[in-house]
């Protein structure tokens, strides 16, 4: 079977071959720089150099050969996510940093650093007049995205990948907030500057409608997936009142995904890590074919529970642990963590394996090739 | 208990900063001592708001809100705590552990554990073993707690408390761990003293190793 009419089926809560399995059809299901490179060497996989694909995360652009090794089923058109379009890095004491496309500063310690952290922010003062004098980021100029959309239209005629994209350029409608004023800030004005909050969230999702619009006019047709990220919880349930979402952030993201949805018949995939199972149902509710990563450490995130309270209505994609099993576990862990979340989440279709977020540098390599044997020898139907 | 305190009490449940250091103000000036407005007030308001968290009645920007009342009491009260020589419940050097640049759990519960009558001395985040270390000899900390939100960084802890020991102040103090990756078996494994699942419970654990 092709890789596309597998994912399709899968994606469709059907049955087909085997389990669709993924490693960099996002930038929240790929692998970190170190564990990359690690990985490759121990493959014996020619090393040339590595070009960044997300220098905050610092996930590079994948080599066919890898992907091919694995039988990964997706492939990615994608713009560079959350950094600017003309990065800039330079030092600050201890760090490196740069200015992302919002402004905000970031940093990664020279020392033992692994990704870049928000650490300024360009709207100082809560008030709806540090919004008006705010430089608001603009989506990727045209011709970037048409060359987005040829590399799309060759993908899709000319392989048989499931082809998967974004154009949400920043963190979600919740997340993006915490990056452009800083995440305490945030929360506190959610509840003490409403008007504030909304605003500014508003204006977020006007220029998320807007890039993902020019987007999907150039690369909608060819893709099977289109991601959206927003983390709204922490690992013990809900980071804000649920009220609260429902009345501020949940309407925004029914106009952005309104707006993605008159340009594709894409899947709509949403991230959102932590224990989201009191999420999922507003995610269905929008709109969203499918959830991940799926977050098996959080608090109630069951994934026999999660696959019978949600498994007719949303497809999970990710569920291999990566908190404590892929860094931490032996091969023969990683082989039995693959095995229960294919027990648990496969049967029916609706399942695409992934780690639980990027594999981290810490992963050792021979953990990463046990989690995508066992996935191919075990993952098969019937 | 005094309406006045009750006014205080109340005020940093439902966050309101600008009432609690009005009523704080209010409260002293009618000759109520420092001590009994944070033992009365502010630390019963703290321990209901982290009481309302564990209940899922309170998410984390209420327990932020409330805590910044807290806060703008406290600044009110310190430096006549410290005229008093009112001991602290104690003294607490914590950070994020080197390499780690979030700080929101670790803010929390400096916040929580502040509003508990610990005294914080906060080194902030991605902080280097040697600073631990430094801190707690120079400030004679009771505790010293590490934050990590990453599988990667989380290691740090580790070679901290290593480097407490080599120091000679592993007797001296305890060590508290916590962050999203952090479990009771990693505490245990790595030689901490205590674990805080959320802010609210890191300021029980805090309790417990002061009282030990």
């Amino acid at each position: 079977m092709k890789p596309r009419e597998r994912v399709m089926l899968a994606l469709s809560h059907k049955e087909p071959d085997r389990i669709p399995i993924d490693l960099g059809a996002t930038i929240v299901s790929s692998i970190t720089r170190g564990a990359y490179t690690a990985l490759k060497q121990h493959l014996g996989l020619p090393q040339e150099p590595v070009t960044m694909l997300d220098y905050v995360q610092q996930l590079p652009y994948l080599s066919e050969d890898l992907l091919e090794h694995f039988e990964i089923d997706f492939r990615m058109v994608q713009l560079p996510a959350a950094t600017a379009p003309d990065l800039q890095l330079f030092e600050e004491g201890d760090y490196y940093a740069f200015i992302d496309r919002w402004g905000s500063k970031l940093h990664m310690p020279k020392q033992g650093g692994l990704y870049f952290d928000w650490v300024d922010f360009p709207i100082k003062e809560l008030s709806l007049e540090a919004l008006e004098r705010y430089e608001w980021p603009k989506p990727d100029p045209p011709e970037y995205v048409s060359r987005l959309g040829e590399q799309a239209r060759y993908l899709y005629e000319h392989t048989d990948y499931a082809l998967v994209g974004s154009a949400v350029i920043g963190g979600g409608i919740f997340e993006q907030p915490a990056r452009t004023i800083g995440l305490e800030n945030f929360l506190t004005a959610l509840v003490t500057e409403p008007k504030f909050a909304d605003r500014l969230m508003e204006q977020i999702t006007d220029i998320y409608i807007e890039s993902c619009s020019q987007y999907l006019d150039q690369v909608g047709p060819y893709i099977q997936v289109f991601t959206y990220w927003d983390d709204l919880s922490t690992q013990d349930g809900w980071m804000i009142r649920p009220e609260l979402y429902r009345r501020m952030i949940k309407p925004k993201q029914r106009r952005l995904v309104e707006a993605i949805r008159r340009k594709t018949n894409a899947r709509l995939f949403f991230h959102a890590c932590g224990a989201v199972f009191d999420l999922i149902p507003d995610l269905i509710d929008l709109g969203f074919d499918i959830v991940n990563p799926v977050q098996v450490s959080a608090r109630g995130m069951d994934t026999r529970r999660l696959k019978q309270t949600y498994g007719k209505d949303i497809v999970f994609w990710g569920g291999v642990d990566s908190q404590h099993v892929l860094p931490f576990g032996s091969r023969r862990d990683v082989e039995e963590e693959v095995k229960r979340r294919i027990d648990d989440l496969a049967p029916g279709g609706g399942f695409v394996l992934a780690a639980v977020h990027n594999i981290q540098d810490q992963v050792p390599p021979e953990n990463v090739i046990a989690m995508f044997e066992t996935a191919l020898r075990y993952g098969k139907y019937q | 208990m005094e309406a006045i305190i009750q006014e205080i009490y109340s005020g940093v449940i439902e966050g309101n900063s600008t009432l609690v250091k009005e009523k704080v103000q209010e409260a002293l000036s009618a000759g109520i001592d420092a001590q009994t407005i944070l033992n009365q007030g502010l630390i019963p308001a703290m321990a209901e708001v982290g009481r309302l968290f564990e209940e899922g009645e309170y998410f984390v920007p209420e327990m932020l809100i409330a805590a910044r009342a807290m806060q703008g009491g406290m600044g009110l009260l310190k430096p006549l705590l410290k005229e008093a020589d009112v001991k602290a419940a104690g003294r607490v050097v914590i950070g994020t552990v080197k390499g780690d640049l979030h700080d929101i759990g670790k803010n929390l519960v400096a916040m929580m554990l502040e509003g508990a009558g610990f005294e914080i001395i906060d080194l902030g985040n991605d902080v280097p073993p040697e600073k631990f270390v430094e801190a707690a000899r120079l400030h004679q900390a009771d505790i010293v707690a590490m934050s990590a939100l990453l599988t990667t960084t989380m290691v740090n802890m580790k070679s901290t408390i290593e480097a407490i020991e080599a120091a000679g102040l592993r007797r001296k103090v305890k060590i508290l761990i916590g962050g999203a990756p952090v479990t009771e078996s990693y505490a245990h494994q790595i030689g901490a003293d205590g674990y805080g699942e959320d802010a609210s419970r890191a300021v029980q654990a805090a309790k417990a190793l002061v009282a030990a």
